[in-house]
């Protein structure tokens, strides 16, 4: 089932894949919502009454830390959704999802960082909301160790799955975090009370954020492509070697 | 000035990064993808093949 | 070989998962708690500072607050800043020897600027700050207020 699925698919190159209209529909896509999104961050948005132009690392910095939260999301469903379907579809969406997640995680510390030496004047606090980031930064790294540690499939499955739904209590705790504890890191400034931005900054952020989401939905589909094929070729290779062996 | 730098890291960081890992994970499924054209053939070839390969 | 698309349950495995489970949450449980037992701020405010006694001389502590308006007062080559932090409760004299980030002494009309200072409490109840960082707000203004 799962081989004739890839062998359809398998047209060698770059330009190969675009020949599916789907995948060549959300390329497009993809160029088209980051053109505008990086338009928009620096051409449409003002400059910032206080900070001038370095502001504008709000909509990389953002749109990073709500999609690394939505693809740790998507990581307890896929876990969830694997121990009572049983499929390995789930677990590859799972794994796929928090790969991303991890990379979203970093983009979001790299550029909270760089905006944090500019405007509070130093690259690092042990502050709860940079300090809860790096935790589940951490979370999810050991979730892809966990996996590339465990050689079983079954035992490996199922293992990631229960770390992937435990892991993402930590999504909370970073959300709250700026409202639970005393922080330097500011609260959300599209949710809450003492927060806001003018039309144009929010438009921009919206449309950043939604730039953001179809890089993480294209992602995410190379990515469990990527884990498709490469256990299809584990169970080739044994195929083959047990082949070979009885021959010989 | 510096200012402009600091957000010219950011923006680079995110953009190489996404990209990075984009043109990573892309190469990756067509290298995969080929090894298992490879070896598909292999193991659909006739028992001549077969014997071929064996040794 | 299966294994792409089906699972088979395996019993073995179950008391592993337990103490994985376990394990996990235990790990965030323990975080939970210690991040609430409020034994470990980030910071404390001027009027908690203000009320230190003498067992807080000298131990590295950070204090938040706002520079008090027009309190700010370079010397020594503009090495030495001196400023007051303000709240409700009071005035915190707060001496910081380094170079400020550039937003600092920054205020727009109406505005105070929130600082965090990380340093010492001394007995004069002055406060030595090594460090200085600028506090940032959730809210953001076009630099040019559009023509209405």
């Amino acid at each position: 089932m799962s081989q004739v699925r890839t062998s359809e698919l398998a047209r060698p190159g770059w330009l190969g894949a675009l020949r599916h209209p789907g995948t060549a529909a959300l390329y497009a896509l993809l160029l088209l919502s980051m053109g505008l999104a990086l338009f928009m961050a620096f051409i449409f948005a003002p400059a910032e009454r206080v900070q001038a132009e370095v502001y504008r690392l709000l909509f990389v910095h953002v749109p990073s830390a709500w999609l690394a939260f939505a693809a740790f999301g998507v990581v307890a469903v896929g876990s969830v959704m694997y121990l009572v379907r049983g499929k390995s579809r789930w677990d590859r969406l799972a794994l796929a999802s928090a790969e991303i997640g991890v990379l979203f995680t970093t983009l979001t510390l790299v550029t909270g960082s760089v905006w944090g030496r500019s405007v509070w004047g130093v690259w690092w606090q042990w502050d709860p909301r940079l300090t809860t980031t790096l935790i589940m930064w951490f979370i999810y790294v050991s979730y892809l160790a966990l996996r590339a540690y465990i050689d079983d499939p079954n035992a490996r499955q199922r293992m990631a799955s229960v770390l992937g739904i435990v892991g993402v209590v930590s999504v909370p705790i970073v959300w709250f975090s700026v409202e639970w504890w005393r922080s330097l890191h500011p609260t959300p400034s599209v949710t809450s009370p003492g927060g806001g931005m003018p039309r144009e900054m929010l438009t921009t952020l919206m449309v950043s954020v939604a730039a953001f989401t179809v890089f993480y939905v294209v992602l995410l589909r190379q990515r469990m492509q990527l884990e498709l094929a490469a256990t299809e070729l584990g169970s080739l290779r044994e195929r083959l070697h047990e082949r070979n062996e009885e021959s010989a | 000035m510096s200012d402009l730098l600091y957000l010219f890291i950011g923006f680079s960081a995110v953009w190489i990064g996404i990209f990075g890992y984009l043109v990573y994970v892309t190469g990756r499924v067509r290298n995969v993808r080929d090894e298992l054209h490879d070896l598909r053939g292999q193991l659909d070839a006739p028992q001549a093949g077969r014997e071929a390969s064996s040794h | 070989m299966n294994a792409a698309t089906t699972t088979s349950p395996r019993p073995r495995l179950s008391g592993k998962l337990l103490l994985l489970a376990a394990a996990l949450t235990a790990a965030v449980g323990f975080l939970i708690w210690t991040g609430t037992q409020g034994a470990t701020v980030y910071y404390h405010t001027v009027g908690e500072v203000r009320a230190m006694d003498s067992e807080a001389y000298y131990r590295l502590i950070r204090v938040n607050g706002i520079v008090a308006d027009g309190s700010i007062q370079t010397s020594g080559d503009g090495n030495v800043i001196n400023f007051d932090l303000q709240d409700d409760s009071g005035r915190l004299p707060v001496e910081y020897r380094g170079t400020p980030p550039d937003l600092f002494g920054y205020s727009a009309e109406d505005r105070y600027q929130e600082v965090i200072v990380e340093g010492q409490l001394e007995p004069s109840g002055a406060f030595r700050a090594r460090s200085l960082i600028v506090k940032h707000g959730p809210e953001f203004e076009p630099r040019e207020i559009p023509a209405q």
